[in-house]
Formats: structure tokens, sequence, C-alpha cells
């Protein structure tokens, strides 16, 4: 449903997006990550027509973003970053003006439309109210019910839980997750676990350029050493730091602690190794008492922080990105 | 086009939802009964000949103002303030055309504008009352005078429309807009003045068509209506409307 090609946006001499490559396809919930100033606004305005490209293509439903503007902008419903809504309008008054923009018609079934979007958004109990005066989870819900009252077929929302509290994030991301069932969800964000809890695919981007692409799974596969393995056990240290350097697929075993006799050790686990059922043999073959025993996936979070923090890192994905 | 009177709709609303817009009508309202009265009492004191009337009427300086000042005051907001809060974005996201949110929003201007002047229609029916000026008021003259103040507001509406697109600021887009109005209306009338235009030929006759306040005393000020002087108004009008088009879609330029 988007297809992104060599995507790229100068202002001026800063590169803000550098020749992107991505495409989300019909009915996916893409998760959009990478920290602020990445170029993740830039690159939404460009998918909704907002700004034009310097350079490179993009296609939403399959209209030129460029060309067929107008088709594309129909086929959208798009939550910007700052939720600007007009104050001086009441929130149902607001919603019937967009949908009217947007060409929901007749009237009646425009206003049935608005009526339905307000259940789904839960404003509601807001519907009287002047934009200007509620406060900004529902601002946010509001814009939401505005991207939904065309019943557009892709979503592009902008950091949509950004500045509100638990209990109306875990909201907007339950209304997001709903949507998501019917339709193609391009989700920018800088918060991790929402994302993870949301999006069935990730996309980070990093000054300008993709580095990386996939689901938590292939994200986690993909970065070798991804996973760690943890050992506590009784004994002398040095002898478990040496065992658990010498499995299959393990290396830099470090001391992480100790605890009384027990010591802890992690290290880092490559491909798919799983080496716990021979460690509890070995423990129980000497005698030894196992305190813990684990193997901790990465999170989403450390993988962006191994992505956006490390120079030579990124270098090396870049790369790779390229080739397919 | 339905998507005009959408973008329109909205605009006409947030005008009335303005306090701004209520000061100007009030002030324009309180004033104008003020001037035109001391103008009716003036005629009917000096026995003055009342086909003058209408002109004087026009000319007076709380027209002046309200013809001049409330054009910038009433469009600087249009598009300057849709640029500074971003809701910009969320417009010109919407599957709608760049001139159908330019005409929509100046026809909501213009709109607005009239609805300024309509109680001074109360005043002209006062003023056929025949203990105030003690003679009946043509109404061709001012009829004809109205359309002038229609024409001319819908210029300089597109004027503070245009200077609006250009700035996210809305007291540069209406100094800027005062600027320009100013110069249509009072730079023929210094050049007239200085001497510079020729006593005939085409320069004279392109002259005389820009010259906005000759417009009233030549035509409009008397009931007459020159096709020419409304074309000029009209073409004007498109002219910045135009620019304003070109200036919102200047986003896209690559």
């Amino acid at each position: 449903m988007i297809q992104v090609e060599n995507l790229t946006k100068h202002f001026g001499p800063v590169r803000a997006v550098d020749g992107i490559d991505f495409h989300v396809g019909e009915g996916e919930v893409v998760g959009f990550l990478g920290p602020n100033g990445a170029g993740k606004s830039t690159t939404i305005r460009m998918l909704t027509c907002f700004l034009p490209p310097t350079a490179g293509s993009a296609r939403v439903a399959g209209y030129d973003i460029y060309r067929d503007s107008l088709q594309v902008r129909s086929q959208v419903g798009y939550l910007p970053e700052t939720v600007p809504l007009y104050p001086e309008m009441r929130v149902r008054e607001f919603l019937r003006f967009r949908a009217a923009l947007k060409g929901v018609s007749p009237r009646k079934a425009r206003n049935a439309r608005v009526e339905e979007v307000m259940d789904l958004c839960g404003v509601r109990e807001v519907a009287r109210k002047l934009v200007g005066h509620i406060s900004r989870g529902y601002r946010q819900r509001v814009g939401l019910a505005e991207a939904l009252v065309a019943e557009p077929p892709i979503l592009i929302l902008d950091e949509p839980t950004s500045g509100l509290d638990p209990n109306q994030r875990r909201k907007v991301k339950d209304l997001v997750r709903r949507l998501g069932e019917k339709r193609t969800v391009l989700f920018s964000s800088h918060i991790l676990a929402e994302v993870e809890q949301v999006c069935s695919r990730v996309i980070i981007i990093h000054q300008g350029r993709i580095v990386g692409e996939g689901t938590r799974e292939e994200l986690v596969h993909r970065l070798a050493g991804g996973r760690r393995l943890l050992v506590q056990a009784d004994g002398p240290a040095a002898e478990l730091q040496a065992f658990v350097g010498g499995l299959p697929g393990c290396s830099e075993p470090r001391i992480t602690g100790s605890q009384g006799d027990f010591t802890r050790v992690e290290a880092s686990l490559e491909g798919e190794e799983d080496p716990r059922v021979r460690i509890y043999t070995w423990a129980r073959e000497r005698g030894k008492l196992l305190k813990e025993l684990a193997l901790a996936e990465p999170t989403l979070e450390e993988i962006f922080a191994r992505l956006t923090l490390s120079p030579a890192f990124q270098e090396g994905e870049a790369g790779e990105e390229e080739s397919p | 086009m339905k998507r005009v009177l959408v973008v329109a709709l909205r605009e006409l609303l947030a005008f009335f939802l303005s306090p701004m817009a209520y000061v100007i009508g009030f002030l324009f309202v309180f004033f104008r009964g003020w001037e035109t009265l001391a103008l009716a009492k003036s005629f009917a004191d000096s026995g003055q000949d009342l086909n003058a009337f209408p002109m004087l009427y026009a000319m007076g300086l709380c027209g002046q103002m309200m013809a001049v000042l409330a054009p910038p005051l009433l469009t600087m907001r249009l598009f300057a303030e849709e640029k500074r809060t971003g809701s910009l974005e969320l417009l010109m996201t919407a599957p709608v055309k760049d001139w159908e949110v330019v005409l929509g929003k100046w026809a909501a201007s213009l709109v607005f504008f009239m609805v300024l002047w309509a109680p001074t229609v109360l005043l002209l029916l006062l003023l056929q009352a025949p203990w105030l000026l003690g003679a009946h008021l043509a109404a061709g003259p001012i009829f004809t005078v109205h359309l002038w103040v229609l024409l001319a507001g819908g210029l300089f509406l597109a004027v503070g429309l245009f200077c609006s697109s250009l700035t996210q600021n809305q007291l540069i887009a209406s100094i800027s807009a005062l600027v320009i109005i100013n110069l249509l209306l009072w730079g023929p009338f210094i050049v007239a003045r200085a001497g510079w235009v020729p006593a005939e030929g085409i320069w004279r006759e392109l002259f005389s068509q820009v010259y906005i306040l000759d417009h009233i005393q030549s035509s409009f000020g008397l009931g007459l209506i020159d096709t020419a002087h409304v074309w000029f108004y009209l073409s004007t009008t498109a002219l910045f409307l135009f620019l304003t088009v070109r200036s919102v879609e200047s986003r896209r330029w690559v």
C-alpha cells in the first residue's frame, strides 16, 4: 500500500531524509521508529503530500505522491504530530467540517459517520466542547477520529501517543491495534514499548536513513550476538566462566556479579544456539547448584540503542539494507 | 466547487466567533452613523444639491477607513494563523485543491465584509425620512456607491489574503496588506498630483483605469457603472487570488 523508493528530502544543506526505501503491505501495522530529529515526520509529510520530495518517489495506494497528490490524500487518514485542530470549533462541528471537506456525503451519512467515529475514539463526552478547551488526551483522540472519518484504507499516525499519560496511551494503543485489523497503518513513535505492542513490523530510521527493518524476531536474528545467556551457579568463578566460554555459540563470557558462593556469568549467544540443557547437565554432574539459567532476548529498546548509538554499526546496517 | 463552500462556511463561522470582527463591526456602525448624520445635517442646513451626497457618503472618512483598514484586519488571520499553529498541514493534506481553499477563504471574508456593511442599510433608510434631508435621495448613486464598496472590498480582501499567505505573522500580514492597499488607492492620486500623467494617449487611458479614487468621482459616485472600471476590480482581484494560490502552492515547489 505504501511503496517508498530512494525518498530524499534536503532542507538547504541539511539532509533530513537521505534516500530511504521501504514498503508497507496491505493490512500491515508498521512502526516507524527513530530518535527525535531522525526524519520520521519529514518522511510522513512527504507521504501525505504536504512536502515534496527532493529526490526519489513514493506510491501510496498505487498513486504517486507528487503527481496524483489528490488521490493519495483521499486514501490517507493523517494525524500530524502536533494535532493542530481549530480551537474555536466544537468537537462535533469540527469533525463534521472535516468529513465534508473529505467528501463524505450526503449530509445524513456524514453526520452518522461522525457519530460513529466519536464512539469509536471515545470522544462522545466532549462532542459539545470547544476543541481549544479539551485535554491533550482528548485532542489526540479527536485527531484520530478526524483521520478516520472518511474511512481511509491507510492511516498515517505521527506520534499519536506523545504527551499522553499512561492510561490515555493505553487507550490510544488499543484503538490503533483495533484499527489495524482492517487497515494499513504506519505508526511513528520514539517510544519502543508501544511499537512492540502494536506493530507487526518495525522500520528504524536514524539521521535520515533506514538502519533496521523487519519484525522484532527478524531484527533480533539479524543482529548477531543479540541474545544473551545468563548463568548463576556456585563454585569457583573462573571455572564457570571458562565453561560458559567453551559452549558452542557462546562468546565474551563476563562475570557480572557474585553473591556468597554464587557467581553470575553473562555471555553473548550467536545464532539459534540454546545451551541451557547442557549447562543443567553439566551442573548436575558436578553437583553444582544453579540459581539462574536464562536466555535474554534483546528488547526492541536494546536493538534501537544499538542501531542509533554506535556509528560503526550504522554504516554496516545501512549498507546491508541497500542490497535486497 | 462543493469544497469551496465547505471551506467558506468554516471560515465564516470562525469570523462570527472572533471578537475582533465584533469590535470592527461595532466601531464601524457607531462612527458611520455619526458621520452620516453629520453629513446629512450639513446638507440640510446649507440646502446643497443632494446629487453630491452619495459621493461624499462613499468618500467619508469612516467609509474609507472601513474599505482600507478592515480588509487587512479581517484577512490577516486566514493563512498566517493556520501556518503558525500548523493546522495548514491538516488542511492541505485533505483531498482539497489549493485554489478551493483560497477561494473559500476569500469568499468567506467577502461575505463577512458585507455583513459588516449591512447595518448601514438602516442608515440609508433613515435618510429617506423627509425631516432629515428635506428631500428624497436618489437610489441609483447609492446603489453604485455600494457596488464600489463591494468591488473594492473584494480586491482589498484578496490583497490581504495574499499577504497572509506569505507569512506566519499576522502583524506582518496586516501591515504589508495595508501598504499595498494604500499604494493602490493613493499611488495614482500622488502620480496625478505630481503631474506625471500624460494628457492623452494610451498611458492616459491606462492610468484612468487604475485610478481608484477617480472611479468614485467619475462613475460610481454619480450612479454610473463603467464596465471598464468594474473589469479593473474583477481582474485585479483575480490576479491577487491567483498569486495567493501560487504562494500556497509554493510549499510543494522543489
